[in-house]
């Protein structure tokens, strides 16, 4: 049945050295923007599929992509996954093109441009993004029941470390340090702005602007590969979200300790 | 009050999702999943006033809601999900954890216990929504099958049809 299939699909398939660059082209997308590695290799064997190539296996983790053909050259191609950051419309574009191939509405041959087109979709403009890192923050702020006071002043932090956060992004600082900082610099600016008397309640104003940094799609997508038997990549994720939230204790919890001691505290 | 909570909820899930590029056509749908899964938080704690149900209960509600618009708007389940169970996630818990820890004199293992114990059922609420056949979220739609064109293929190759 196999070879019948695979017969059949001769000369309409797409030449294999170009359908796998397409697939890792957006497994690549997909893996350092923010997906499962389930649906990565999902979508990559659809991807496959509707590029004339039956029957390929994709392999992926949280840090490379590995996928194969059933030809006779026993094509086979690996790709490192480096950076990864969060852009969830990239995501959904990749799925919707997907889909579109398997559907026949978009054809193999305009794949390629559509891909890059989506490698370079622009993230949202940075002074939206640090706005709603501001409103962010006064919202939980208020749904954690904070005094409107500790909201004007989570606004004014949660701008701030946005800012901070940015600059930090450009100078390539890991995650783990860059957290940290984040994290120390919100409780200092709490203490600061409480000193000043714009706010009243320490932990209301420092739990609302380290909100943000919280590691929930990191635990969201671990739990989703664990859930789909992946337990390799799910615990890695699962690793990622603990070093996050512990990078976020450690910052806040060293400044809180250093103001406890110096204004002759506990 | 509670009104007031559940429109800060909407808006703390709309600007959190905005760190995170959403397609701008699902902001709205996640606020909404966001709201709701507060609204619902807060009317469990009015009722049976206990934070480790009601963050079950919640997440269960909004995982499910999650995988219905997923199927509906055809985009990741996670664009929905990572939005609205932010509002649910123990920041609170946390926050003490640690500030247990760096003061002398108070015991961490209480709010370390509780804090985890939120973070368990926030997990199993998500583990058993997503366990759940994908068929039930379909409406009768057909389960995509990988291609159209090969049916003898599928008899061969029995690919599984999780769509999101």
């Amino acid at each position: 049945m196999q070879i019948k299939i695979n017969e059949k699909m001769k000369g309409k398939g797409m030449d294999s050295n170009k359908a796998l660059y397409l697939t890792l082209l957006a497994g690549e997308i997909m893996l350092s923007n923010g997906a499962e590695t389930y649906r990565v290799e999902d979508t990559m064997i659809r991807l496959l599929d509707s590029l004339g190539h039956p029957g390929a296996e994709a392999f992926v983790t949280t840090t490379g992509i590995f996928a194969s053909l059933e030809d006779s050259n026993a094509s086979c191609k690996i790709k490192r996954v480096k950076t990864r950051t969060y852009h969830l419309e990239k995501l959904a574009k990749v799925n919707e093109l997907s889909r579109n191939l398997a559907e026949g509405r978009t054809r193999p041959e305009e794949a390629q441009e559509q891909l890059l087109k989506i490698k370079s979709l622009p993230p949202y403009p940075p002074a939206l993004r640090t706005a709603a890192s501001g409103v962010c923050c006064f919202s939980f702020c208020w749904i954690f029941g904070g005094s409107w006071r500790d909201c004007l002043l989570s606004f004014l932090i949660g701008i701030a470390v946005h800012l901070f956060h940015s600059v930090l992004e450009k100078r390539n600082i890991s995650g783990f340090l860059s957290n940290l900082t984040c994290a120390a610099l919100i409780s200092a600016l709490a203490i600061a702005g409480i000193g000043l008397g714009i706010g009243i309640n320490m932990d209301k104003t420092i739990i609302a602007a380290i909100m943000p940094f919280a590691p929930g799609i990191a635990m969201t997508n671990g739990v989703r590969d664990i859930v789909e038997g992946d337990f390799i990549s799910g615990g890695s994720r699962m690793t990622e979200a603990l070093m996050t939230a512990l990078a976020i204790a450690v910052g806040v919890g060293f400044v809180i300790r250093m103001q406890m001691i110096l204004t002759g505290g506990i | 009050m509670m009104f007031l909570q559940t429109a800060m909820a909407f808006i703390a899930t709309v600007s959190f999702s905005c760190l995170f590029n959403i397609p701008r056509s699902e902001l709205i749908y996640i606020g909404l999943t966001g709201a709701m899964g507060w609204l619902c938080y807060q009317i469990f704690m009015s009722f049976f006033p206990s934070g480790i149900a009601a963050e079950f209960v919640s997440t269960v509600l909004v995982a499910l809601s999650s995988r219905i618009l997923a199927r509906w708007r055809k985009m990741p389940l996670t664009v929905f999900l990572l939005g609205g169970i932010i509002c649910l996630v123990p920041g609170a818990g946390m926050y003490n954890t640690m500030y247990a820890l760096i003061s002398q004199g108070q015991s961490a293992f209480e709010t370390a216990v509780e804090t985890a114990k939120i973070l368990g059922a926030i997990c199993i609420g998500i583990i058993l929504t997503l366990s759940l056949p994908p068929e039930w979220f379909s409406y009768g739609q057909k389960p995509k099958s990988l291609s159209s064109s090969q049916k003898e293929k599928e008899k061969e190759l029995v690919y599984d049809s999780v769509e999101n």
